[in-house]
């Protein structure tokens, strides 16, 4: 197998994976799919082409700039949309039409043709006699270290231990002083800005367009059924199988392997219906 | 007459006045365009239908749009292959639907909840996949051509090729029968069991009733009424390709059933898609690149407004019109 799948398949996996954690923390603790995640990718990608091709401002600043403008729409979205209407199939229509609500936007602001984003690190690197693009190299360190970093905030901080006791227990938490609501909140607008950092690092290398956020959700999906609900774990080795599967097999079979990849998670799902690692449901 | 008998049988007045009306309806308005419009959104009556009846064993399905493409290539092939007349090719289409439906039933029907949803949002892609790329059978993104039917009664010969106004008698036909099943078997003892086996799956397991068995009727059902759509979709527009079948498809009929009403088994849904596909269509034309945008906020401004549907109207409406009637100022008491 030539190094550059190798590495290809890694920057689809990271894609994956932080587009599954932001989705796996929503869910964890508002209990609903958010079917506009991949609209937040959109956004975050459309923010860099603003930021960082039109406007020329530093790569990193326009990535953290993208994320919290992305983040502050989440917030909005969350706190004067969805906790008014409050019964969640109600609120999972509302995240199905905000899909066409950001495309339409965004078709107004920016037009329907798609745009090319310059890469940030141009040229190639070698590793051990093997030549490979920086920019891809670049793309998975910085998915790596978002990773890590989400991992730290949810396990190490006291912000993160206030997450999880409310998604474990929404009612006990409140008893013990945790805001449930304020934690809603904030996670939704972590998760949208994570879905942003996504779209923004793939955007150099992809097209930006107003509706490639389809894709990634879909991926995003099954990469945390594969793994297991509300597990980041779980949301980590999804991403990781499926990236490798979108581009290794895509490399030796050609366009079936999408096939495979739908087909493979249906397959795990019947023998292990709770995910590799997740825990069973009732 | 007394009153309260005029009343009770009041729903059932008005819903014969409006089969009527939906039946001669064409012949007071003569619109092409807007015959082709409730043609479509008949179709979509039976996709939503469809999707709430799946919805009512508990299950949330992302895929009912796969069901509309086995329905649709199995009556277009039916059609353009083995020369079948029409009535054959619509019940072929929703028999093998049916069929589909009732072997990946037995299997994805197993894990609940989210991850059926999940699955199903897989074999909707999965459909869209082998569409786009069985070429012998499916012919790809060129599609299948399918001849417009002449169908002969007796004496009385209709070619469907010279006017839409067939098309149009035999989706309304269609959509009262599902929704007439729909409705006795919401009301028969097996919508009461499968009622229970949505809201308290272990309960019901306890007292004896076989879940994956009325999931599985009420999947397999579903399926067989939207691949009788996706037949006759394929026939009113003589051509079927991957692109009728997208994941959109599938999203566009939970829309369909919130706006109308999920808790209503028929009416929701039927009210929903026709309300949905007019105005959307109407956008279509009027809007072009604003559609989008503004077709999410109305739903979004609908649902906020009522979030139990249009449906709720039928509740809302008559205390509304009451209230105008009081005398203002006169607050009633509250209750002890």
């Amino acid at each position: 197998m030539p190094p550059a799948i190798f590495i290809d398949s890694l920057v689809l996996s990271s894609m994956y994976i932080l587009m599954a954690s932001g989705l796996v923390l929503v869910f964890s603790i508002m209990g609903i799919l958010n079917f506009a995640h991949g609209q937040f990718y959109m956004l975050g990608a459309y923010a860099i082409f603003y930021l960082f091709q039109q406007a020329g401002i530093n790569f990193f600043i326009s990535l953290a700039l993208s994320a919290a403008i992305v983040g502050f729409v989440g917030i909005l979205i969350e706190r004067y949309i969805m906790r008014p209407i409050g019964q969640p199939i109600q609120a999972v229509v509302v995240t199905i039409a905000l899909i066409s609500v950001f495309e339409g936007l965004i078709t107004l602001i920016a037009g329907p043709a798609p745009h090319s984003v310059t890469s940030a690190f141009p040229g190639n690197v070698d590793i051990f006699g093997v030549s490979l693009s920086s920019e891809r190299l670049a793309t998975v360190v910085i998915a790596v270290i978002l990773i890590i970093a989400l991992y730290l905030f949810i396990q190490r901080t006291r912000l993160g231990l206030a997450l999880r006791a409310a998604a474990q227990q929404p009612v006990a938490a409140g008893l013990f002083g945790i805001q449930v609501a304020r934690v809603s909140t904030l996670v939704m607008g972590i998760g949208c800005g994570l879905a942003a950092l996504a779209g923004g690092i793939m955007a150099p290398m992809f097209y930006v367009d107003p509706w490639i956020g389809g894709q990634p959700l879909v991926m995003a999906l099954l990469a945390i059924v594969i793994g297991g609900m509300g597990s980041l774990g779980g949301a980590v080795v999804g991403g990781i199988v499926l990236g490798m599967i979108g581009s290794m097999l895509a490399y030796y079979i050609g366009f079936w392997s999408q096939l495979i990849s739908f087909g493979i998670v249906i397959v795990i799902l019947l023998f292990r219906p709770q995910g590799l690692f997740g825990q069973s449901e009732k | 007459m007394d009153k309260a008998k005029l009343k009770a049988k009041l729903p059932l007045i008005l819903l014969l006045a409006f089969i009527i009306f939906t039946i001669i309806f064409p012949l007071i308005v003569k619109d092409r365009f807007l015959l082709s419009i409730l043609i479509e959104a008949g179709v979509m009556c039976l996709f939503a239908l469809g999707f709430a009846a799946v919805f009512r064993s508990g299950q949330f399905s992302l895929g009912q749009a796969a069901f509309l493409a086995v329905g649709g290539y199995a009556g277009a092939l039916l059609a353009s292959k083995a020369g079948l007349p029409f009535w054959l090719s619509l019940l072929g289409g929703g028999l093998s639907s049916a069929i589909v439906a009732f072997l990946l039933g037995i299997v994805i029907l197993r894990m609940g909840g989210l991850y059926f949803s999940i699955a199903t949002l897989a074999l909707g892609e999965i459909a869209i996949i082998i569409a786009k790329n069985w070429d012998s059978v499916t012919s790809g993104m060129t599609g299948i051509a399918v001849d417009a039917p002449i169908v002969k009664i007796g004496e009385l010969t209709i070619n469907f090729a010279t006017t839409k106004l067939p098309y149009y008698y035999i989706i309304v036909l269609l959509v009262i029968m599902a929704a007439l099943m729909f409705w006795r078997i919401d009301r028969s003892r097996l919508g009461t069991v499968v009622r229970s086996v949505a809201v308290a799956p272990v309960m019901s397991e306890h007292a004896g009733i076989h879940l994956m068995k009325y999931r599985v009727i009420m999947f397999t059902l579903a399926a067989f009424v939207t691949g009788v759509a996706g037949a006759f979709y394929v026939y009113y527009l003589s051509w079927v390709g991957p692109p009728l079948f997208s994941g959109a498809q599938s999203t566009v009929a939970l829309i369909m059933c919130v706006i109308g009403g999920l808790w209503s088994a028929v009416s929701g849904p039927i009210i929903g898609a026709i309300i949905v596909s007019y105005f959307g269509t109407m956008m279509q034309i009027h809007l072009e690149g604003l559609r989008p945008l503004v077709f999410g906020v109305l739903v979004i401004v609908l649902i906020w407004f009522m979030p139990n549907g249009l449906v709720e109207l039928q509740y809302r409406f008559p205390a509304w019109v009451k209230s105008l009637f009081k005398k203002k100022g006169k607050v009633p008491d509250a209750p002890a």
